[in-house]
C-alpha cells in the first residue's frame, strides 16, 4: 500500500502540491487525473522518490521511500519523456534493467516485444514515439515491480496498442500481487481500467474516490417540469453540482444515488425524466467547474482574447 | 547500497559505454606518452651512444619538465567527471536514474571508480611498459623504479582531485556550460585571491615587504596551484636524479583539497535537488556567494590593471575600472545565471552587497585604513628583530651559472632573506629606527634624500613574524646604524664570510683607488685559513661609520669553491657555479689583513702612483664638457704641471670613489694609464679641489663650452 500523508511541494515560489492526502491500495489501478499544472507529475515523482517533498511522506509499504533502494526495487517508474541511453536497444535496456530489478523477466519481455513486432536489436533512438512508449511500458510490465507508475505513458499510443496495453496491466493485477498508478489527462482510457481515481487540482486533491463509487454518487438528471415552483423545490432538495434550463428541458448534475434522485424527481410530477450515468469526463468538468477551473470561461475568454 | 554483483554489472556496463573514453586514455597513456618517453631515449642513445642511459630516462620521464602529462591527466579527469555525471544536468535523465533502486552515494562511488579504472588501468600499464623499457636497456636502479612508480602515484592524485573539483562544480551548478565555467574558478580562485591580496599590499602600501619571487600564484594554495607546484617539483626532482629533498606540502596540500572536494561533493549530491537540473546554479544562496565573491575579485582586478596600466596611476582608473568591472561582471553573471537579457542588473539588493564590499576593500587599501604601513607593535610584544639596509654593508652577494649552452647570474638574495638570517634580541636601535619610520609612513613622507628605506623583521612574543619597509630619516638611521655595529652578532650577520668555511674559499680580488688593486688565488688550505682569520678578526672593529670614512683604503671580493653540480644529464657539461661576495671594504687599520694581503701580493696603495698616470680626464656635474688635464693627442699641452698633477693625485684617495652626498659642483675625473688603460674614476666636490687646479679646471671648461657654442650656432 502506498500512502501519500500531508505532502506539500513547492518550486520557487509556485506550490506544486499543497497538502495531497492520498492512498493506493494494494492489487487496484489507481487513476491520477488532473488540470494541467495541478500536480501530477511532481506527485508521482515524489512517490516514486525522485524528488523529495518539502513537508509530508509517501510511504509504501510502511517505509519512506525517498533514497530507500530496498522500497524502490518494488516500483518503477515510466517518465512522460522515455529515456534510453546511447545507442540502446531493447535488448540493452533489458540486461539494465535486470541487474537492478531482480524479477525482472527478460524472456516474456522479448515475446512481448516479438509480439508487438518490435525488433529488440534495433537502436530504440530510431523507434517512433509510439514504439518507444511501447518499450517503456513492456520494460516497466516486465520488470516485475510490485508498484508502477505511469505518467502520460499511454499518450502517443494508437488505439489498438492502448487497449493492448490495459491488457496487459490487467493481466498483471489478475495475476499477482502488482499495483499501478497512472497519470493521464485521457480520462476515457483510465475509466475502463482504473479503480480508483484521484483528482488534482492546482496542487490540491479534489477528490480521490473508489471510480464505481464515484460514478454511483452522482448521476445527470434531466426533466421537464411544469410547474416553475416545483422545479425551484427539486433544485433545493437535490445536492445540485450543475444545472441547465434549455427552454423547458432542465438539465442537472447532482450528488446522489440513483434512487435518491429519482424519488425527488417523482414526487415533482415531471412531465419527462430520465437519469442518465456521467461519464468521468463529465463528472471531471463538473468536479472541477465547482472548484472554480470553470471550461467554459476559459474557452471564452480565449475566443475574446 | 547496492549488492556487490550488482555494482559490478553496473561498473562494467558503464565502463562499456564509456568505453570510447577509455580507448582515449589507452591512446594517449598507454601509447602516445610512453611513446615519447622511448623516442627521447632512443634519440639521446643515437647521438651519445649507451652512456648514461640511467639519467636519460629519468630526463624523458619528466617529458622535458613540460606540463603536458598534467595537462592531459586533467582533461581526462574533466572528461571522466562531465561524462559520468552529465545526467544531473537533464530533468529527463534524472528522472530515469534517481528512479532506479539504486542510492545516490551509489550512483557517486560508481561512476568514480569507473572513471579511476579509466586513468589507472592505461597509466598502470604504462609503468609496466616503462619498466620494460628500462630492463630493455639495461636500466634497473631502484631509482628509475621509484620515478616511474612515484609518477604514476602522483599523477593518480592530481587526476583525483581533478575529477572531484569537475564533479564539484557540476553539482554546484546546474547546466553544463556553468559547470564548465564554475570549474577554473574553484581550480585557481584562492590562488587569484592570494596573488590580487599582494599586488593591492605591494601597490597600496610603502610599507610592503615581500619576495620578489614572481610565483606569487603559486605560493598561496588552491587545488590548481598545488598541482602544479606539484608536478614542477617533482620533474626537477627526477631531473636532478632523485637527489636531494622532494617537499610534502604540496602532496600533503593536494590530499586535503582531495579530502575536502570529497566531503564537499558527497555533501551537495545528497542535498542537491532533482528539479534545479537546468537552473544555473543549484544552490541559490551559494550562487549568490559566488557572484560576490567572484564580481569582487574580477572588479578590483580591472581597478589595479587600469591603475597600473594607466599613464596616470590616478585614483579616477583605479576606482573607475572597479565600478566598470562590477557593472560588466554583475551583467555577465546575471545573463550566465537567468539566460535572459530581461533579467541583468535586476537584483539591486545583490549588486548593492557586492560594490559595498568590492569598494570597502579598495578603501582598506587605498587609503591603509588599517594602518598597515605606520604598523608598530609594542615593544613588550617583541622577542627579536632584525633590520636590513644596502647601506648598512656594501658586501652583497652573486652567484654565477655557467653551461655550455646558458650562463645566468642572480644577485643578492631576497632582503627577507637576509632578515631571516639573523635576530637581535638586544633590538633597540632597530626599533628606533621603526618607530621613526612608523610616524613618516603615518604621515605619508615618502623615501627621498633625507629618508632612506629600511626593511625590518619583526618575531613576535605570539611566534607571529612581520615584514615591514620604512622610510627612516637619515639622521635617525645613521646614529642607530652605529649602535647596531656594536651590538654583538651584528657584524657576524651583515658580512657572509662568518657564516662560509674557510676552506670553501678560493680566491681575492682587490679593488683599491687603482681600479684593480690585484687577485690572488689560495693554493692551500694553511693559505685560506690565515687570510680568513686575519681578515675576520680585523672586520670585528668595524663601524657604520668607516663605511664611508676617511680610513677607507677599498674593496674586496672574495670568491668560493665553484661547485660541480650533476645536471642530472651527463652528457650536458655540468653546471659550475661561481659565487661571490663583492664589496668587503679594506681599512687603513686593518693591520692585520694589509700584511696578509701583501704577503699574497696584494696592495692597497693610498693614491695613484703619478709615474703611471698618463690621462687625467675631467667632467663638470653632468655637462658633457671635457677637460684633460694631460696632453693626449699631438698638439695637446699639459694644462697642469708636474707638481700640480702630484699634488692633484696625493689628494686623490679611495674616499673619492663612493659617490658624494651631493651632486652639486661635482668633478669627476678619470685616470688613464699607459696605452689608455683605466685606472680609477674619483668624484670630487670642487670645494675639495686645490685652488690652482679648480682654476684651470673652470677656465677650460668656460673655454670649451664657448668653442661648443660658437660651432653650433
Amino acid at each position: 500500500m502506498i500512502e501519500i500523508n500531508g505532502v506539500n511541494k513547492k518550486f520557487s515560489t509556485t506550490a506544486a502540491l499543497n497538502n495531497v492526502i492520498a492512498a493506493v491500495q494494494e492489487k487496484s489501478i489507481f487513476g491520477l487525473v488532473g488540470t494541467n499544472g495541478a500536480g501530477k507529475s511532481t506527485l508521482l515523482r515524489i512517490m516514486c522518490g525522485v524528488i523529495c517533498p518539502d513537508t509530508g511522506s509517501v510511504m509504501v509499504d510502511g517505509e519512506n521511500v525517498y533514497e530507500n533502494p530496498k522500497i524502490k526495487e518494488r516500483i518503477c517508474f515510466l517518465s512522460d519523456e522515455a529515456y534510453f541511453f546511447p545507442n540502446a536497444t531493447g535488448e540493452s535496456m533489458a540486461e539494465y534493467y535486470e541487474i537492478l530489478y531482480p524479477h525482472f523477466d527478460e524472456y516474456r519481455f522479448f515475446d512481448l516485444m516479438e509480439r508487438f513486432q518490435l525488433n529488440r536489436k534495433r537502436k530504440l533512438a530510431s523507434f517512433s514515439k509510439g514504439m518507444k512508449r511501447q518499450v517503456l511500458m513492456l520494460l516497466g510490465i516486465c520488470a516485475g515491480t510490485k508498484y508502477l507508475f505511469c505518467d502520460e505513458t499511454f499518450d502517443g499510443l494508437d488505439p489498438l496498442m492502448r487497449q493492448s496495453m490495459k491488457s496487459l496491466l490487467a493481466g498483471e493485477l489478475a495475476k499477482r500481487d502488482f499495483s499501478a498508478v497512472i497519470a493521464s489527462h485521457s480520462l476515457r482510457e483510465l475509466e475502463d481500467i482504473c479503480d480508483h481515481i484521484g483528482l488534482l487540482h492546482k496542487g490540491g486533491i479534489l477528490l480521490s474516490r473508489d471510480l464505481e463509487d464515484m460514478k454511483y454518487h452522482i448521476h445527470k438528471l434531466q426533466c421537464v417540469i411544469r410547474d416553475p415552483e416545483k422545479e425551484k423545490e427539486l433544485l433545493e432538495e437535490l445536492n445540485v453540482v450543475q444545472y441547465e434550463k434549455r427552454g423547458s428541458l432542465l438539465t442537472v448534475i447532482a450528488r446522489g444515488t440513483r434512487q435518491e434522485i429519482l424519488m425527488s424527481i417523482e414526487e415533482k410530477n415531471p412531465v419527462f425524466s430520465e437519469v442518465l450515468p456521467l461519464t468521468l469526463e463529465e463528472i471531471f468538468i463538473s468536479e472541477t467547474e465547482v472548484a472554480g477551473y470553470d471550461i467554459k470561461e476559459i474557452i471564452h475568454d480565449a475566443v475574446k482574447g | 547500497m547496492i549488492s556487490k554483483k550488482s555494482f559490478t554489472m553496473l561498473l562494467k556496463d558503464d565502463l562499456k559505454k564509456r568505453s570510447w573514453l577509455m580507448l582515449v586514455s589507452v591512446l594517449f597513456f598507454c601509447l602516445f606518452f610512453p611513446g615519447i618517453v622511448l623516442d627521447n631515449v632512443q634519440g639521446m642513445i643515437s647521438i651519445y651512444g649507451e652512456q648514461g642511459v640511467e639519467s636519460r630516462f629519468l630526463n624523458a620521464l619528466t617529458y622535458s619538465g613540460n606540463n603536458y602529462y598534467a595537462m592531459a591527466v586533467f582533461l581526462l579527469a574533466a572528461f571522466c567527471a562531465f561524462t559520468g555525471f552529465s545526467y544531473i544536468y537533464s530533468r529527463q535523465k534524472l528522472d530515469f536514474y534517481h528512479s532506479l533502486p539504486v542510492k545516490r552515494e551509489s550512483w557517486l562511488v560508481l561512476k568514480t571508480v569507473s572513471s579511476f579504472l579509466i586513468f589507472a588501468l592505461p597509466a598502470g600499464m604504462a609503468v609496466l611498459e616503462e619498466l620494460f623499457m628500462g630492463v630493455f636497456y639495461h636500466v634497473t636502479d631502484l631509482r628509475f623504479v621509484e620515478a616511474v612508480l612515484g609518477k604514476f602515484f602522483l599523477y593518480l592524485l592530481v587526476f583525483l582531485s581533478s575529477y572531484f573539483l569537475c564533479l564539484l562544480a557540476m553539482l554546484m551548478t546546474g547546466k553544463l556550460p556553468t559547470g564548465i565555467l564554475l570549474t577554473p574558478v574553484l581550480l585557481g580562485f584562492t590562488g587569484v585571491v592570494s596573488w590580487l591580496y599582494r599586488l593591492f599590499q605591494k601597490t597600496f602600501y610603502t610599507g610592503y615587504l615581500g619576495s620578489e619571487s614572481n610565483n606569487l600564484f603559486r605560493k598561496y594554495p588552491s587545488p590548481g596551484t598545488c598541482m602544479l607546484d606539484l608536478t614542477e617539483r617533482w620533474n626537477r626532482y627526477v631531473e636532478n636524479g632523485l637527489s636531494g629533498k622532494m617537499s610534502w606540502r604540496e602532496p600533503i596540500l593536494l590530499i586535503l583539497f582531495l579530502l575536502l572536494e570529497i566531503m564537499l561533493c558527497v555533501c551537495l549530491y545528497r542535498n542537491r535537488r532533482t528539479e534545479a537540473a537546468g537552473n544555473a546554479v543549484v544552490f541559490p544562496k551559494l550562487g549568490i556567494l559566488i557572484k560576490l565573491l567572484a564580481v569582487c575579485a574580477a572588479s578590483l582586478g580591472v581597478g589595479i590593471c587600469l591603475k597600473t596600466f594607466s599613464y596616470t596611476q590616478s585614483d579616477l582608473w583605479f576606482f573607475g575600472g572597479i565600478a566598470l568591472g562590477i557593472l560588466v561582471f554583475t551583467g555577465v553573471l546575471d545573463f550566465i545565471f537567468y539566460t535572459d537579457i530581461r533579467n541583468v542588473l535586476k537584483k539591486p539588493l545583490e549588486l548593492l552587497a557586492v560594490t559595498a564590499l568590492t569598494f570597502g576593500i579598495a578603501l582598506v587599501f587605498r587609503f591603509d585604513l588599517l594602518g598597515y604601513d605606520s604598523y608598530l607593535p609594542d615593544t613588550d610584544k617583541i622577542a627579536s628583530m632584525s633590520v636590513n639596509n644596502n647601506l648598512l654593508s656594501n658586501v652583497y652577494h652573486q652567484v654565477m651559472t655557467y653551461t655550455e649552452l646558458s650562463s645566468t647570474s642572480t644577485t643578492t638574495e631576497d632582503s627577507t632573506q637576509t632578515l631571516d638570517a639573523y635576530q637581535l634580541t638586544e633590538f633597540e636601535p632597530i626599533y628606533a629606527m621603526a618607530e621613526n619610520g612608523s610616524e613618516n609612513a603615518a604621515l605619508e613622507e615618502a623615501a627621498d634624500g633625507d629618508r632612506i628605506l629600511v626593511d625590518i623583521r619583526y618575531n613576535l612574543k605570539n611566534g607571529r613574524v612581520v615584514y615591514r619597509t620604512y622610510p627612516v630619516d637619515s639622521q635617525v638611521f645613521e646614529e642607530n646604524a652605529d649602535e647596531l655595529y656594536e651590538k654583538p652578532g651584528f657584524i657576524k650577520a651583515m658580512y657572509p664570510i662568518f657564516g662560509r668555511r674557510s676552506s670553501e674559499i678560493s680566491s681575492i680580488w682587490a679593488y683599491g683607488v687603482n681600479a684593480r688593486s690585484g687577485s690572488y688565488t689560495f693554493r692551500s688550505k694553511e693559505e685560506k685559513e690565515e687570510f680568513a682569520e686575519a681578515y675576520k678578526q680585523d672586520l670585528l672593529t668595524l663601524n657604520y661609520s668607516d663605511l664611508s670614512g676617511s680610513d677607507l683604503l677599498g674593496n674586496m671580493t672574495i670568491s668560493y669553491e665553484p661547485e660541480q653540480q650533476e645536471t642530472g644529464n651527463e652528457i650536458l657539461p655540468t653546471s659550475l657555479i661561481s659565487d661571490e661576495d663583492n664589496g668587503y671594504p679594506i681599512l687603513r687599520r686593518f693591520k692585520k689583513t694589509i700584511a696578509v694581503l701583501e704577503k699574497f701580493g696584494v696592495t692597497f696603495p693610498e693614491t695613484l702612483d703619478p709615474d703611471e698616470v698618463r690621462e687625467l680626464s675631467v667632467w663638470y656635474e653632468n655637462s658633457d664638457v671635457a677637460v684633460n688635464l694631460l696632453a693626449v693627442g699631438a698638439g695637446e699641452t699639459d694644462l697642469i704641471s708636474d707638481s700640480q698633477k702630484k699634488e692633484l693625485l696625493d689628494m686623490l684617495s679611495y674616499q673619492y670613489c663612493i659617490a658624494p652626498e651631493s651632486d652639486k659642483d661635482i668633478y669627476c675625473i678619470t685616470a688613464y694609464g699607459e696605452e689608455n688603460n683605466y685606472l680609477q674614476t674619483f668624484i670630487v666636490p670642487g670645494s675639495d679641489l686645490p685652488e690652482d687646479i679648480r682654476t684651470i679646471l673652470e677656465n677650460s671648461v668656460r673655454q670649451v663650452s664657448s668653442e661648443k657654442s660658437q660651432i653650433t650656432g
